[in-house]
């Protein structure tokens, strides 16, 4: 995966966000990106087309087991 | 004025029904605890003395008169400033909330009033909930009553301190990659992250909508199991909690774990111990084996990548609940909180998505490995002994992601899990500091958790120990 460029995250941070960052603090922000990128592109691969977001719900349902 | 620090709480509660002590005497002795404590552990934001002192007055009078308000009559309590209650200034730990006044009350605290308790204080906390130390920039950092040189975990920072300072009989806290298991364990108590839609969430801050939960710290696991049956259930104002019976915290709790089956990480979760800690989560498993547990030892998968999209889900959520002040006021923000919200504002809408869509497979998975096999998993809160404040005093530098890393790695994954989780003290390492470990069960099978927590609680009695000076 190429790496983040600053640039682009200061470029984002003004169109999306109205935001001013520094380039010092872009650059940082490069970094940790690049980082949760990596593992959100790694865990992305088990997304089935199904697995809306409600689904945690009915996962919880059926591994409770309270013994109330 | 007597000496009420034996007492847990349930035994305080038992004792102002059966009027050994007066509702007024026992808000009283706590006041005054409270204000004595206060230079050295810096844990109350807001101090409500008169409206104590009130409500312990018609506690008494009630009671005079034959009536006990509830399973919490009289009990001096105190809670993490972040629980709107209407017409009291609620900072949530910030310097942009310093004057915010609300006009409805926390569900959590109507049902503590509803049960008879008293809330003294507004305690200290990690400014927005967003940070797992104890620091605070705004207000000073809280101070651990076992060592004012270390920290007392956060964010529910006050929460863990003034319960360990026997300063109030319990306290809530908030959970959102940590933040009531951390201060419980590094302050000697018991806390609980409660299943996601255990207990509502109206009118409490929010920092994660997707991962917040509220819970209970205290010193014993019966105290902490009570204060969960009071303020579970469904509510009306809060959609995301759930119907699902409270937990009966006298059920079975005393019914000890033989035949129980308790499961060992063989990844992630011990990874990162060193050789004191490692022998205080050695020597918890060989209590629960002499006590007639089966230890088993099990694999959670992909917890790195949990991990993960955890941190993706909490900053992306963070930053649009923050969005407004931050462009508008980014000053009033803490360095620390100020990086921290700015990485959230990056994530692209499909990765944060895919994150929370992704919950329900790792949950699938974690149970079929984990849950399917064990009553509960058992792991250390923090893999390291506490550490002190000045080592973790690191703002928004650079050194940030690991430092804060650490000290939630354990915990995180948990709350993307949705999944109960119960601290319990758990020794001491050499700097005197208490150690904590964690019980992780199945979705709103926090009775089972109380049960295991009780036995090994019952066994080892590190509850009756306390703070030097306190």
């Amino acid at each position: 995966m190429a790496k983040l460029q600053a640039e682009t995250v200061r470029s984002w941070a003004r169109a999306a966000q109205d935001l001013d960052l520094s380039p010092e603090r872009a650059a940082a922000l490069a970094d940790s990106l690049d980082r949760l990128a990596a593992a959100a592109a790694a865990a992305r691969r088990a997304l089935p087309f199904d697995c809306e977001p409600a689904l945690f719900w009915r996962v919880q349902r059926r591994w409770q087991g309270d013994e109330q | 004025m007597r000496d009420l620090s034996e007492y847990d709480l349930v035994g305080l509660a038992a004792a102002i029904r059966n009027k050994e002590l007066s509702a007024r005497e026992a808000a009283e002795t706590c006041l005054a605890r409270l204000e004595a404590a206060q230079p050295r552990l810096n844990c109350v934001l807001r101090l409500d003395r008169e409206d104590a002192l009130a409500a312990a007055a018609a506690a008494d009078a009630a009671l005079a008169d034959g009536r006990v308000l509830g399973p919490l009559h009289g009990v001096p309590l105190a809670h993490k400033d972040m629980f709107y209650r209407a017409g009291k200034v609620v900072t949530c730990g910030s310097r942009i909330r310093r004057d915010f006044v609300p006009d409805h009350t926390a569900t959590v605290l109507r049902r503590l009033d509803a049960a008879g308790a008293l809330q003294l204080a507004a305690l200290h906390m990690n400014e927005f909930a967003y940070g797992p130390t104890g620091h605070n920039a705004h207000f000073g950092h809280c101070r651990n009553p076992w060592s004012t040189a270390h920290i007392t975990g956060g964010s529910s920072s006050g929460s863990g301190a003034a319960v360990a300072a026997r300063l109030v009989f319990g306290a809530l806290g908030s959970d959102t990659g940590g933040s009531v298991r951390i201060p419980a364990a590094l302050c000697g108590l018991v806390g609980l992250k409660t299943t996601s839609g255990r207990v509502s969430r109206y009118g409490a801050m929010p920092l994660s909508f997707t991962l917040d939960t509220i819970g209970p710290l205290a010193r014993t696991v019966r105290d902490c199991a009570l204060l969960t049956e009071i303020i579970s259930g469904a509510d009306p104002e809060d959609p995301t909690s759930r119907e699902v019976p409270a937990p009966r915290w006298a059920g079975e709790l005393e019914a000890g774990v033989r035949g129980l089956k308790l499961g060992v990480p063989d990844a992630y979760f011990l990874d990162g111990m060193n050789a004191e800690t490692q022998s205080l989560y050695d020597a918890v498993v060989d209590t629960y084996r002499a006590l007639g547990a089966e230890i088993l030892t099990v694999s959670p998968p992909a917890i790195e990548e949990i991990s993960a999209l955890a941190a993706i889900v909490i900053a992306a959520e963070a930053a649009a609940i923050h969005g407004n002040w931050f462009r508008e006021r980014p000053q009033d923000y803490s360095e620390q909180v100020r990086t921290r919200l700015e990485i959230g504002f990056h994530h692209p809408a499909t990765r944060y998505l895919e994150a929370v869509m992704l919950r329900a497979r790792h949950l699938e998975a974690f149970g079929r490995a984990v849950l399917d096999r064990v009553d509960a998993m058992l792991a250390p809160v923090l893999p390291i002994p506490t550490p002190t404040i000045a080592d973790t005093d690191v703002g928004g530098s650079a050194a940030m992601d690991a430092t804060l890393g650490l000290l939630v790695r354990c915990c995180r994954p948990i709350n993307y899990l949705g999944l109960p989780s119960l601290a319990l003290p758990a020794g001491f390492t050499a700097n005197g500091l208490p150690f904590g470990v964690q019980l992780i069960g199945r979705p709103f099978a926090e009775a089972r958790l109380f049960r295991i927590g009780r036995a090994y609680e019952r066994e080892t009695e590190w509850y009756k120990r306390r703070p030097p000076g306190f």
